[in-house]
């Protein structure tokens, strides 16, 4: 067990940041993670690496938004999107743990989505019935998420142009 | 997913970032604590099993050595002299009355008909210390467990047996006696035939262990999985493949490997001989088996190792036909069928211990021939190597019965004929 923590630790440490950027926090939710990860690792049907990292990722992913529900406000009220950004920033000019800082700065409700949607892969109908929104919500709120992080990624980019 | 969201992908998605240092401590404090047991748990299991076997050599040894010694306490035994010397003579030949010295090594032996001489109260005790059979209990290929079912009886049994032999085994020159020891023997031969003509209402019980005589292991390569072979872009990913194209057959994934091991079932059981006729009889009873395997998952030469123990209770019921007997030793044919049920399922992965689903019934049939020595009219040893099949129960745990529905098995046991003195 403790080769199967050395090898997706560090891959469930990373995931768990996007989700919850304080590491106090987020050691508690690793730490839970890995426990359910190895109780229940009899019951996995494995189909190869890929299989069983997504499987991690999962439940990392699950653990998080749990913590989330229970320490931070996770509102998905309705709101109009706003106009989109035009040209898109380059994503290849920002360095990944600033940008792993950066979907940290999102709001909780931006930060569930965008993670759900961009790396746990699912569908805008599956969104909503896992977080229980209407699949609309979803995909406004991932819209607004990707604009604030868009936001964030032109400041960076100006201000290190500044420098 | 838009280009831009893709490329966000691509670069976060991979990421690593370490951990906390001490955070495999706070996870192993939490684990359940049978994973901080991990190295023990094999030998506790082995441990356990031969507590079994031990238990259940000595229940036999208590509860036959009781039996055995019960009738030897009762008023008929002969305590005149002529009585004695007839008691001293008994191990005579009775298919050939005629001869002057008693063959003091030959066994009444038949399974059957030990059971009856003993109900006209001519106790035999014959006694073969230096058979054959007995001397290869120690090797039989069966688990040292086993062994520890049949030690006991193959060494204590037959010496104390046999020092008692000894002792009344003085031959006798009188030929009057001679002549009515004869006549009797006539008489019982006589009995003995009137009563195996009928049927018998002896009962049998038999303590027994089986196992296997083979483990069965097998190394997969592990299939991609037909949808994600469909999405996967060969041409991007494998520009130089000639095989790897889509639709050119299964795929399998490189690096990956599944192996299983099922270790050889080992079974305990107590079952119940009821003879229907002079040659069948038929036995019911109630079986233990435990199986299990070894199951590994090797990803790029790191392996998640998982051992699966299933525990089952069944009932056999079988027909035994005897085929003939050559001095103490029976030779019969068995057939017959078990329902197995399984009681406990549990999977232990890497450390940690879990209950699984359990099997579903499992049904089996099965045959072989048996061998019985009688080390006494009421007690025999016999071994039954045969054949078994496993029927598929449709579930979705892998174990021996599904891998190798057909199997040889060895069944070897001591068998307590319970003698109707009515």
């Amino acid at each position: 067990m403790r080769r199967l923590y050395d090898r997706y630790s560090k891959y469930a440490m990373a995931i768990g940041l996007r989700y919850i950027p304080n590491r106090d926090d987020m050691r508690d939710v690793l730490q839970d993670s890995f426990v359910k990860i190895i109780t229940n690792i009899g019951r996995f049907d494995y189909r190869g690496e890929g299989s069983l990292k997504s499987w991690v990722s999962r439940i990392v992913a699950n653990q998080a938004i749990d913590h989330i529900r229970e320490h931070e406000r996770l509102l998905f009220a309705e709101e109009m999107p706003d106009d989109v950004i035009d040209p898109e920033p380059d994503v290849g000019e920002v360095p990944p743990d600033v940008l792993d800082g950066m979907i940290g700065q999102l709001p909780a409700n931006y930060r569930v989505v965008l993670n759900l949607f961009v790396f746990e892969q699912l569908s805008h109908r599956e969104i909503s019935q896992q977080l229980g929104i209407n699949e609309n919500n979803s995909a406004m709120l991932f819209f607004r998420a990707k604009k604030a992080l868009q936001k964030m990624m032109i400041e960076y980019k100006n201000k290190q142009q500044r420098i | 997913m838009d280009k831009w969201t893709q490329q966000l992908h691509d670069k976060l998605a991979e990421r690593e970032v370490a951990p906390p240092d001490d955070l495999w401590a706070d996870i192993e404090a939490a684990l359940p604590t049978s994973a901080a047991s991990n190295g023990d748990k094999p030998l506790a299991h082995s441990v356990s099993l031969r507590r079994w076997a031990v238990a259940a050599s000595l229940a036999l040894l208590v509860a036959g050595g009781g039996y055995l010694l019960w009738p030897s306490s009762t008023p008929e035994l002969p305590t005149s002299a002529s009585q004695r010397e007839l008691s001293q003579a008994e191990p005579v030949e009775p298919i050939a009355p005629t001869e002057s010295q008693p063959h003091r090594e030959e066994n009444h032996g038949d399974w059957l008909n030990d059971s009856s001489a003993a109900e006209i109260r001519v106790p035999v005790p014959v006694i073969r210390p230096s058979s054959p059979l007995m001397a290869q209990n120690s090797e039989a290929p069966v688990k040292d467990s086993l062994n520890e079912v049949i030690e006991p009886t193959s060494t204590e049994l037959p010496a104390s047996s046999v020092s008692e032999l000894a002792d009344n085994n003085t031959p006798i020159q009188q030929p009057s006696i001679e002549r009515e020891i004869n006549e009797t023997i006539h008489q019982m031969e006589k009995e003995i035939a009137s009563l195996s003509s009928t049927s018998h209402k002896d009962i049998s019980v038999n303590l027994y262990a089986s196992n296997g005589l083979s483990d069965m292991q097998r190394a997969n390569g592990v299939r991609m999985a037909d949808e994600l072979a469909a999405r996967y872009d060969f041409e991007k990913y494998l520009p130089h493949s000639t095989v790897r194209s889509r639709g050119a057959g299964p795929i399998y994934l490189y690096g990956y490997e599944e192996r299983q091991k099922h270790h050889q079932p080992i079974a305990f059981g107590l079952s119940v001989s009821y003879p229907l006729s002079t040659k069948w009889l038929l036995s019911t009873g109630v079986t233990y088996t435990r199986l299990h395997s070894d199951f590994a998952s090797i990803i790029n030469g790191t392996s998640i190792s998982q051992e699966q123990t299933l525990h089952y209770l069944g009932i056999p019921l079988n027909v035994q036909y005897r085929l003939f007997h050559l001095g103490g030793l029976n030779v019969y044919l068995s057939g017959g069928a078990e329902a197995d049920y399984n009681i406990k399922a549990r999977l232990e992965s890497m450390g940690v211990t879990q209950h699984i689903d359990r099997d579903r019934w499992q049904f089996s049939i099965q045959g072989g021939v048996g061998l019985q020595y009688d080390i006494l009219p009421q007690l025999g040893f016999y071994a039954e190597p045969g054949v078994k099949y496993y029927f598929d129960n449709g579930s979705r745990l892998h174990n021996f019965f599904k891998d190798k529905p057909t199997s040889f098995n060895l069944q070897v046991g001591l068998r307590l004929n319970i003698i109707n003195n009515e």
